[in-house]
Protein backbone atom coordinates (compact mmCIF):
# COMPACT_ATOMS: atom_id res chain seq x y z
CA UNK A 1 0.00 0.00 0.00
CA UNK A 2 3.05 2.17 0.81
CA UNK A 3 4.68 1.64 -1.97
CA UNK A 4 1.74 2.77 -4.24
CA UNK A 5 0.96 5.96 -2.77
CA UNK A 6 4.43 6.37 -3.33
CA UNK A 7 3.57 6.02 -6.95
CA UNK A 8 0.84 8.44 -6.69
CA UNK A 9 3.22 11.14 -5.50
CA UNK A 10 5.77 9.99 -7.84
CA UNK A 11 4.11 9.88 -10.55
CA UNK A 12 2.19 13.33 -9.69
CA UNK A 13 4.96 15.53 -9.12
CA UNK A 14 6.63 16.04 -12.41
CA UNK A 15 2.94 17.77 -13.22
CA UNK A 16 3.02 20.01 -10.24
CA UNK A 17 6.39 21.52 -10.89
CA UNK A 18 5.68 24.45 -12.34
CA UNK A 19 3.02 25.83 -10.56
CA UNK A 20 5.26 24.90 -7.31
CA UNK A 21 7.93 27.08 -8.96
CA UNK A 22 5.24 29.87 -9.24
CA UNK A 23 5.03 29.66 -5.71
CA UNK A 24 8.37 29.61 -4.93
CA UNK A 25 8.80 32.19 -7.00
CA UNK A 26 5.97 34.39 -5.08
CA UNK A 27 7.25 33.35 -1.73
CA UNK A 28 11.23 33.68 -2.06
CA UNK A 29 11.22 36.70 -5.12
CA UNK A 30 13.71 34.69 -6.55
CA UNK A 31 14.16 32.35 -9.52
CA UNK A 32 16.82 30.46 -7.94
CA UNK A 33 15.47 29.82 -4.56
CA UNK A 34 12.34 28.83 -6.15
CA UNK A 35 14.43 26.27 -8.02
CA UNK A 36 15.60 24.82 -5.09
CA UNK A 37 12.55 25.08 -3.43
CA UNK A 38 11.22 22.63 -5.71
CA UNK A 39 13.82 20.38 -5.61
CA UNK A 40 13.28 20.49 -1.78
CA UNK A 41 9.57 20.08 -2.19
CA UNK A 42 10.49 17.14 -4.04
CA UNK A 43 12.37 15.27 -1.96
CA UNK A 44 10.08 15.85 1.02
CA UNK A 45 7.26 14.80 -0.53
CA UNK A 46 8.96 11.47 -1.68
CA UNK A 47 10.39 10.84 1.85
CA UNK A 48 6.81 11.70 3.34
CA UNK A 49 4.81 10.03 0.57
CA UNK A 50 2.93 7.38 2.86
CA UNK A 51 1.90 10.61 4.54
CA UNK A 52 -0.35 11.62 1.41
CA UNK A 53 -3.95 10.02 1.53
CA UNK A 54 -5.06 9.09 -2.03
CA UNK A 55 -8.07 10.40 -3.15
CA UNK A 56 -6.86 13.82 -2.15
CA UNK A 57 -5.26 16.50 -4.32
CA UNK A 58 -1.70 15.95 -4.85
CA UNK A 59 -0.91 19.86 -5.69
CA UNK A 60 -2.40 21.09 -2.28
CA UNK A 61 -0.54 18.81 -0.25
CA UNK A 62 2.68 19.92 -2.10
CA UNK A 63 2.19 23.40 -1.90
CA UNK A 64 1.41 22.75 2.10
CA UNK A 65 4.91 21.11 1.87
CA UNK A 66 6.86 23.86 -0.02
CA UNK A 67 5.20 26.37 1.88
CA UNK A 68 6.45 24.38 5.56
CA UNK A 69 9.72 24.54 4.11
CA UNK A 70 10.41 28.28 2.81
CA UNK A 71 9.17 29.20 6.53
CA UNK A 72 10.75 27.06 8.28
CA UNK A 73 14.07 26.58 6.28
CA UNK A 74 14.97 28.81 3.68
CA UNK A 75 13.51 32.14 4.73
CA UNK A 76 14.59 31.72 8.64
CA UNK A 77 18.37 31.22 7.32
CA UNK A 78 18.21 33.91 4.65
CA UNK A 79 17.00 36.03 7.27
CA UNK A 80 19.75 35.60 9.20
CA UNK A 81 22.10 36.10 6.59
CA UNK A 82 20.89 39.64 6.58
CA UNK A 83 18.78 38.99 2.66
CA UNK A 84 15.46 41.01 3.79
CA UNK A 85 12.68 39.71 2.38
CA UNK A 86 11.47 43.55 1.67
CA UNK A 87 14.52 43.12 -0.93
CA UNK A 88 13.63 39.79 -2.34
CA UNK A 89 9.79 40.83 -2.61
CA UNK A 90 11.25 43.95 -4.42
CA UNK A 91 13.47 42.31 -6.56
CA UNK A 92 10.64 40.15 -8.11
CA UNK A 93 10.92 40.57 -11.78
CA UNK A 94 8.40 38.89 -13.69
CA UNK A 95 10.45 38.80 -16.84
CA UNK A 96 7.88 36.26 -18.88
CA UNK A 97 4.78 38.62 -18.51
CA UNK A 98 6.45 42.26 -19.84
CA UNK A 99 7.30 40.79 -23.03
CA UNK A 100 3.78 41.66 -24.85
CA UNK A 101 1.59 44.52 -24.88
CA UNK A 102 -1.49 42.04 -23.86
CA UNK A 103 0.54 41.54 -20.75
CA UNK A 104 0.81 44.55 -19.46
CA UNK A 105 -1.87 44.09 -17.66
CA UNK A 106 -1.15 40.97 -16.08
CA UNK A 107 2.17 42.39 -14.66
CA UNK A 108 0.15 45.36 -13.39
CA UNK A 109 -2.03 42.62 -11.42
CA UNK A 110 1.06 40.72 -10.33
CA UNK A 111 2.43 44.28 -8.98
CA UNK A 112 -1.07 45.19 -7.17
CA UNK A 113 -0.73 41.70 -5.45
CA UNK A 114 2.72 41.91 -4.66
CA UNK A 115 2.12 45.48 -3.10
CA UNK A 116 -0.31 44.16 -0.41
CA UNK A 117 0.76 42.69 3.21
CA UNK A 118 2.72 39.46 2.79
CA UNK A 119 -0.51 37.77 4.68
CA UNK A 120 -3.12 38.76 2.37
CA UNK A 121 -0.85 38.83 -1.14
CA UNK A 122 -0.85 34.61 0.82
CA UNK A 123 -4.57 34.73 0.59
CA UNK A 124 -5.06 36.72 -2.05
CA UNK A 125 -2.57 33.78 -4.16
CA UNK A 126 -3.99 30.38 -2.69
CA UNK A 127 -7.44 31.39 -3.18
CA UNK A 128 -7.62 33.82 -5.93
CA UNK A 129 -4.42 32.22 -7.94
CA UNK A 130 -4.20 28.77 -6.79
CA UNK A 131 -8.09 27.98 -6.60
CA UNK A 132 -7.73 26.73 -3.26
CA UNK A 133 -11.24 26.74 -1.40
CA UNK A 134 -11.25 29.19 2.06
CA UNK A 135 -11.06 25.52 3.85
CA UNK A 136 -8.14 24.68 1.55
CA UNK A 137 -6.60 28.01 2.34
CA UNK A 138 -7.35 27.59 6.26
CA UNK A 139 -5.81 24.47 6.61
CA UNK A 140 -2.90 25.40 4.41
CA UNK A 141 -1.81 28.74 6.12
CA UNK A 142 -2.85 26.88 9.75
CA UNK A 143 -5.32 29.97 10.57
CA UNK A 144 -9.42 29.71 11.27
CA UNK A 145 -11.19 30.23 8.20
CA UNK A 146 -12.21 33.47 9.29
CA UNK A 147 -8.86 34.35 8.73
CA UNK A 148 -9.13 33.96 5.49
CA UNK A 149 -11.87 35.73 4.71
CA UNK A 150 -10.76 38.88 7.08
CA UNK A 151 -7.70 38.72 4.55
CA UNK A 152 -9.50 38.73 1.22
CA UNK A 153 -11.77 41.14 1.78
CA UNK A 154 -8.61 43.49 3.37
CA UNK A 155 -7.08 42.87 0.46
CA UNK A 156 -10.02 43.43 -1.81
CA UNK A 157 -10.79 46.92 -0.45
CA UNK A 158 -7.37 47.78 -0.72
CA UNK A 159 -7.34 47.19 -4.40
CA UNK A 160 -11.01 48.30 -4.71
CA UNK A 161 -8.66 51.94 -3.61
CA UNK A 162 -10.76 51.51 -0.30
CA UNK A 163 -7.99 52.23 2.00
CA UNK A 164 -6.48 49.48 4.35
CA UNK A 165 -9.48 50.20 6.93
CA UNK A 166 -12.96 52.01 6.11
CA UNK A 167 -13.01 53.41 9.52
CA UNK A 168 -14.59 57.02 10.27
CA UNK A 169 -11.68 59.44 10.23
CA UNK A 170 -8.51 57.73 9.71
CA UNK A 171 -8.27 56.15 6.25
CA UNK A 172 -4.31 56.52 6.10
CA UNK A 173 -2.76 53.57 4.90
CA UNK A 174 -0.71 52.27 7.72
CA UNK A 175 1.02 48.31 6.20
CA UNK A 176 -0.80 46.03 8.43
CA UNK A 177 -3.05 46.33 11.78
CA UNK A 178 0.17 46.88 14.39
CA UNK A 179 -0.86 49.70 16.21
CA UNK A 180 0.81 53.00 15.94
CA UNK A 181 3.33 52.88 18.88
CA UNK A 182 3.16 56.48 19.93
CA UNK B 1 -18.08 26.31 5.47
CA UNK B 2 -19.97 25.52 9.02
CA UNK B 3 -17.72 28.42 10.10
CA UNK B 4 -18.02 30.67 7.06
CA UNK B 5 -21.54 30.52 7.79
CA UNK B 6 -20.87 31.29 12.01
CA UNK B 7 -18.83 34.29 11.09
CA UNK B 8 -21.46 35.63 8.71
CA UNK B 9 -24.50 35.34 10.75
CA UNK B 10 -22.73 36.23 14.25
CA UNK B 11 -22.32 39.91 13.25
CA UNK B 12 -25.42 40.22 9.90
CA UNK B 13 -28.31 40.52 12.38
CA UNK B 14 -26.07 43.62 14.81
CA UNK B 15 -28.66 46.26 13.36
CA UNK B 16 -26.99 49.44 14.21
CA UNK B 17 -22.84 49.93 13.01
CA UNK B 18 -19.97 50.35 14.15
CA UNK B 19 -16.60 49.54 12.73
CA UNK B 20 -16.33 46.34 14.22
CA UNK B 21 -19.46 45.30 12.22
CA UNK B 22 -18.62 47.10 9.07
CA UNK B 23 -15.62 45.08 9.28
CA UNK B 24 -17.19 41.64 9.80
CA UNK B 25 -19.78 42.69 6.92
CA UNK B 26 -16.50 42.95 4.80
CA UNK B 27 -15.95 39.37 5.26
CA UNK B 28 -18.84 38.18 4.80
CA UNK B 29 -19.44 40.62 1.29
CA UNK B 30 -16.48 38.50 0.24
CA UNK B 31 -17.19 35.40 0.80
CA UNK B 32 -20.30 36.23 -0.66
CA UNK B 33 -18.74 37.33 -4.00
CA UNK B 34 -15.90 34.30 -4.02
CA UNK B 35 -19.45 31.93 -3.60
CA UNK B 36 -18.37 30.54 -0.56
CA UNK B 37 -21.69 31.12 1.45
CA UNK B 38 -23.62 28.63 1.96
CA UNK B 39 -27.49 28.59 0.70
CA UNK B 40 -29.25 30.10 3.65
CA UNK B 41 -26.17 32.68 4.54
CA UNK B 42 -25.98 33.92 1.67
CA UNK B 43 -30.20 34.20 0.98
CA UNK B 44 -30.05 36.24 4.08
CA UNK B 45 -27.09 38.73 2.89
CA UNK B 46 -29.54 39.04 0.11
CA UNK B 47 -32.00 39.95 1.93
CA UNK B 48 -30.70 42.25 4.10
CA UNK B 49 -28.72 44.06 0.96
CA UNK B 50 -32.68 45.22 -0.55
CA UNK B 51 -33.20 46.91 2.68
CA UNK B 52 -29.93 48.38 3.32
CA UNK B 53 -28.72 49.87 0.48
CA UNK B 54 -25.23 50.85 1.56
CA UNK B 55 -24.49 47.01 2.20
CA UNK B 56 -25.29 46.69 -1.65
CA UNK B 57 -22.58 49.77 -2.40
CA UNK B 58 -20.12 47.92 -0.34
CA UNK B 59 -20.44 44.68 -2.03
CA UNK B 60 -19.96 46.69 -5.59
CA UNK B 61 -16.68 48.47 -4.00
CA UNK B 62 -15.40 45.00 -2.61
CA UNK B 63 -16.21 43.37 -6.40
CA UNK B 64 -14.02 46.14 -8.07
CA UNK B 65 -10.98 44.59 -5.68
CA UNK B 66 -11.41 41.56 -7.92
CA UNK B 67 -8.95 41.22 -10.33
CA UNK B 68 -8.56 38.33 -13.16
CA UNK B 69 -5.46 36.59 -10.68
CA UNK B 70 -5.56 33.11 -12.91
CA UNK B 71 -4.69 34.63 -15.83
CA UNK B 72 -2.39 37.49 -15.00
CA UNK B 73 -0.29 34.68 -12.78
CA UNK B 74 -0.91 32.17 -15.38
CA UNK B 75 1.89 34.18 -17.79
CA UNK B 76 4.85 33.13 -14.50
CA UNK B 77 4.03 29.56 -15.08
CA UNK B 78 5.05 29.81 -18.49
CA UNK B 79 8.23 31.32 -16.97
CA UNK B 80 9.43 28.51 -15.43
CA UNK B 81 12.37 26.59 -16.25
CA UNK B 82 10.41 23.45 -17.33
CA UNK B 83 13.86 21.78 -18.61
CA UNK B 84 15.73 22.39 -15.55
CA UNK B 85 12.97 21.50 -12.88
CA UNK B 86 12.27 18.14 -15.10
CA UNK B 87 15.79 17.35 -14.59
CA UNK B 88 16.06 17.66 -11.10
CA UNK B 89 13.29 16.15 -10.18
CA UNK B 90 14.45 12.82 -11.54
CA UNK B 91 17.78 13.66 -9.94
CA UNK B 92 15.50 13.61 -7.11
CA UNK B 93 13.81 10.31 -7.93
CA UNK B 94 16.85 8.46 -8.73
CA UNK B 95 18.74 9.11 -5.49
CA UNK B 96 15.40 8.23 -3.58
CA UNK B 97 15.26 5.03 -5.46
CA UNK B 98 18.73 4.68 -4.84
CA UNK B 99 18.53 5.31 -0.85
CA UNK B 100 14.86 3.69 -0.66
CA UNK B 101 14.64 0.15 0.59
CA UNK B 102 15.85 1.10 5.07
CA UNK B 103 11.91 0.54 5.43
CA UNK B 104 10.70 -2.82 4.37
CA UNK B 105 12.48 -6.23 4.55
CA UNK B 106 11.69 -7.14 1.08
CA UNK B 107 13.74 -3.80 -0.43
CA UNK B 108 16.50 -4.75 2.39
CA UNK B 109 16.60 -8.18 0.26
CA UNK B 110 16.70 -6.87 -3.01
CA UNK B 111 19.41 -4.30 -1.94
CA UNK B 112 21.51 -7.28 -0.62
CA UNK B 113 20.81 -9.11 -3.02
CA UNK B 114 21.65 -6.21 -6.05
CA UNK B 115 24.70 -5.64 -3.96
CA UNK B 116 25.85 -9.09 -3.67
CA UNK B 117 25.72 -9.43 -7.50
CA UNK B 118 27.51 -6.01 -7.71
CA UNK B 119 30.03 -7.42 -5.30
CA UNK B 120 30.97 -11.03 -7.47
CA UNK B 121 30.61 -9.07 -10.82
CA UNK B 122 33.10 -6.63 -9.65
CA UNK B 123 35.16 -9.48 -8.95
CA UNK B 124 34.82 -8.56 -5.47
CA UNK B 125 37.69 -5.59 -6.05
CA UNK B 126 34.70 -3.02 -5.28
CA UNK B 127 33.11 -1.18 -2.28
CA UNK B 128 30.53 -4.01 -0.79
CA UNK B 129 27.33 -1.84 -1.88
CA UNK B 130 25.28 -2.46 1.45
CA UNK B 131 23.49 0.13 2.96
CA UNK B 132 24.09 0.58 6.68
CA UNK B 133 21.65 -2.04 8.63
CA UNK B 134 20.51 0.50 11.38
CA UNK B 135 17.57 0.77 12.29
CA UNK B 136 16.21 4.33 10.66
CA UNK B 137 16.50 7.02 13.13
CA UNK B 138 12.87 8.62 12.67
CA UNK B 139 13.77 11.78 10.66
CA UNK B 140 17.33 12.29 12.42
CA UNK B 141 18.96 15.07 12.92
CA UNK B 142 21.17 14.27 9.68
CA UNK B 143 18.33 13.72 7.63
CA UNK B 144 17.95 17.43 8.24
CA UNK B 145 21.13 18.63 7.86
CA UNK B 146 21.50 16.52 4.83
CA UNK B 147 18.50 18.53 3.65
CA UNK B 148 19.80 21.63 4.55
CA UNK B 149 22.81 21.11 2.56
CA UNK B 150 21.19 20.51 -0.60
CA UNK B 151 20.25 23.60 -0.69
CA UNK B 152 23.43 25.07 -0.59
CA UNK B 153 25.66 25.39 -3.47
CA UNK B 154 29.28 27.01 -3.66
CA UNK B 155 27.88 30.73 -4.22
CA UNK B 156 26.07 30.89 -1.20
CA UNK B 157 29.80 30.21 0.24
CA UNK B 158 31.67 32.52 -1.91
CA UNK B 159 29.38 35.45 -1.32
CA UNK B 160 30.57 34.85 2.36
CA UNK B 161 33.66 37.62 2.41
CA UNK B 162 36.71 36.03 3.87
CA UNK B 163 37.11 37.93 7.48
CA UNK B 164 39.49 35.35 9.91
CA UNK B 165 38.19 37.73 12.40
CA UNK B 166 34.46 37.37 12.05
CA UNK B 167 35.03 33.72 11.67
CA UNK B 168 36.87 33.51 14.34
CA UNK B 169 33.83 34.89 16.27
CA UNK B 170 31.74 33.02 15.17
CA UNK B 171 33.51 29.93 15.61
CA UNK B 172 33.66 30.56 18.93
CA UNK B 173 30.08 31.09 19.66
CA UNK B 174 29.25 28.13 18.36
CA UNK B 175 31.49 26.68 20.14
CA UNK B 176 30.12 27.65 22.97
CA UNK B 177 26.93 26.46 22.17
CA UNK B 178 28.29 23.42 22.74
CA UNK B 179 30.47 23.58 25.27
CA UNK B 180 33.60 22.84 23.38
CA UNK B 181 36.48 25.53 23.34
CA UNK B 182 36.80 25.70 18.96
CA UNK B 183 38.82 27.94 17.17
CA UNK B 184 39.41 28.07 13.61
CA UNK B 185 42.96 27.02 14.17
CA UNK B 186 41.77 23.81 15.76
CA UNK B 187 39.19 23.52 12.64
CA UNK B 188 41.19 24.16 9.43
CA UNK B 189 41.55 21.70 6.38
CA UNK B 190 44.22 21.40 4.05
CA UNK B 191 42.47 22.22 0.74
CA UNK B 192 38.85 23.47 2.39
CA UNK B 193 38.39 27.04 3.32
CA UNK B 194 36.46 27.81 6.51
CA UNK B 195 33.61 29.81 5.50
CA UNK B 196 31.06 30.29 8.56
CA UNK B 197 30.17 28.80 11.67
CA UNK B 198 26.41 29.01 12.25
CA UNK B 199 24.32 28.20 15.22
CA UNK B 200 20.94 26.32 14.25
CA UNK B 201 18.81 23.88 16.76
CA UNK B 202 17.31 20.47 16.23
CA UNK B 203 14.41 20.17 18.11
CA UNK B 204 15.63 21.93 21.16
CA UNK B 205 19.49 20.65 20.69
CA UNK B 206 22.32 22.89 19.93
CA UNK B 207 23.41 22.30 16.36
CA UNK B 208 26.51 23.71 15.10
CA UNK B 209 27.49 23.95 11.16
CA UNK B 210 31.04 24.76 9.90
CA UNK B 211 31.05 25.49 6.18
CA UNK B 212 34.06 24.95 4.40
CA UNK B 213 34.36 25.63 0.47
CA UNK B 214 36.44 23.06 -1.51
CA UNK B 215 37.73 24.32 -4.84
CA UNK B 216 36.74 21.33 -6.42
CA UNK B 217 33.67 19.40 -5.00
CA UNK B 218 32.02 22.49 -3.14
CA UNK B 219 30.47 22.95 0.20
CA UNK B 220 31.43 20.82 2.52
CA UNK B 221 30.33 21.16 6.29
CA UNK B 222 30.89 19.16 9.65
CA UNK B 223 28.15 19.32 11.97
CA UNK B 224 28.16 19.11 15.79
CA UNK B 225 24.88 18.38 17.19
CA UNK B 226 24.90 18.26 20.60
CA UNK B 227 22.54 15.48 21.78
CA UNK B 228 23.81 12.81 24.74
CA UNK B 229 24.02 10.19 22.69
CA UNK B 230 26.42 7.49 23.30
CA UNK B 231 29.84 7.01 21.86
CA UNK B 232 29.38 5.79 18.04
CA UNK B 233 32.39 4.73 15.89
CA UNK B 234 32.87 6.35 12.53
CA UNK B 235 30.66 5.05 9.75
CA UNK B 236 29.32 6.51 6.38
CA UNK B 237 26.25 6.83 4.84
CA UNK B 238 25.30 9.00 1.87
CA UNK B 239 21.43 11.00 1.92
CA UNK B 240 20.28 13.15 -0.74
CA UNK B 241 23.17 12.35 -2.85
CA UNK B 242 25.86 13.16 -0.14
CA UNK B 243 28.47 11.26 1.24
CA UNK B 244 28.44 11.54 4.89
CA UNK B 245 30.79 10.28 7.50
CA UNK B 246 29.93 10.34 11.08
CA UNK B 247 30.19 9.57 14.60
CA UNK B 248 29.55 10.07 18.09
CA UNK B 249 31.70 10.93 20.82
CA UNK B 250 31.37 12.46 24.41
CA UNK B 251 27.78 13.15 23.82
CA UNK B 252 27.96 15.17 20.72
CA UNK B 253 27.58 13.93 16.83
CA UNK B 254 29.21 14.82 14.76
CA UNK B 255 28.66 14.80 10.51
CA UNK B 256 31.06 15.44 7.63
CA UNK B 257 29.15 16.07 4.46
CA UNK B 258 29.50 16.90 1.33
CA UNK B 259 29.86 15.76 -2.48
CA UNK B 260 33.26 15.15 -2.03
CA UNK B 261 34.59 11.65 -2.24
CA UNK B 262 33.98 9.31 0.55
CA UNK B 263 37.96 8.73 1.17
CA UNK B 264 38.39 12.58 1.23
CA UNK B 265 35.82 13.10 3.81
CA UNK B 266 37.31 10.21 6.04
CA UNK B 267 40.57 12.33 5.60
CA UNK B 268 38.70 15.09 6.92
CA UNK B 269 37.72 13.25 9.97
CA UNK B 270 41.06 11.64 10.83
CA UNK B 271 42.84 15.48 10.81
CA UNK B 272 39.42 17.46 12.55
CA UNK B 273 38.51 14.51 15.17
CA UNK B 274 41.15 14.67 17.34
CA UNK B 275 40.58 18.82 17.86
CA UNK B 276 36.77 18.95 18.46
Amino acid sequence: MAARDNDAVMSGLAAELARLWRYGLVLSGNRDTAEDLVQATCVRALERSDQFQPGTRLDRWLIAILRSIWLNEVRSRKVRQGQGLVDADAVLVFDGVRETETNIFAAQVLREVQSLPEMQREAVYLVYVEGLTYREAADTLAVPIGTIMSRLAAARARLAGLGPDNGPGEGSSSEDNAGSGR
Amino acid sequence: MAQVKEAAAKTMPVPDDNSMAGIADDDALTAYLDGELDQATRAALEARMLSEPALKVRLDQLARGGRPFGAAYAALLAAAPEAQLQARLADVIAEHRASRGRGNWWRWAIAVAAAIVIFIAGGGAGYLLVPRLSPPAQPGWRQVVAEYQGLMTSETLAAIPDDRSVVAAEVSAAGGKLALALTPDKLALPDADLKRAEILDFRGKPLVQLAYLTPDSGPVALCIIANGRPDEAQAFEMREGFNIVFWTDNGRGYMLIGKAPRDRLEAYAETLAPKV
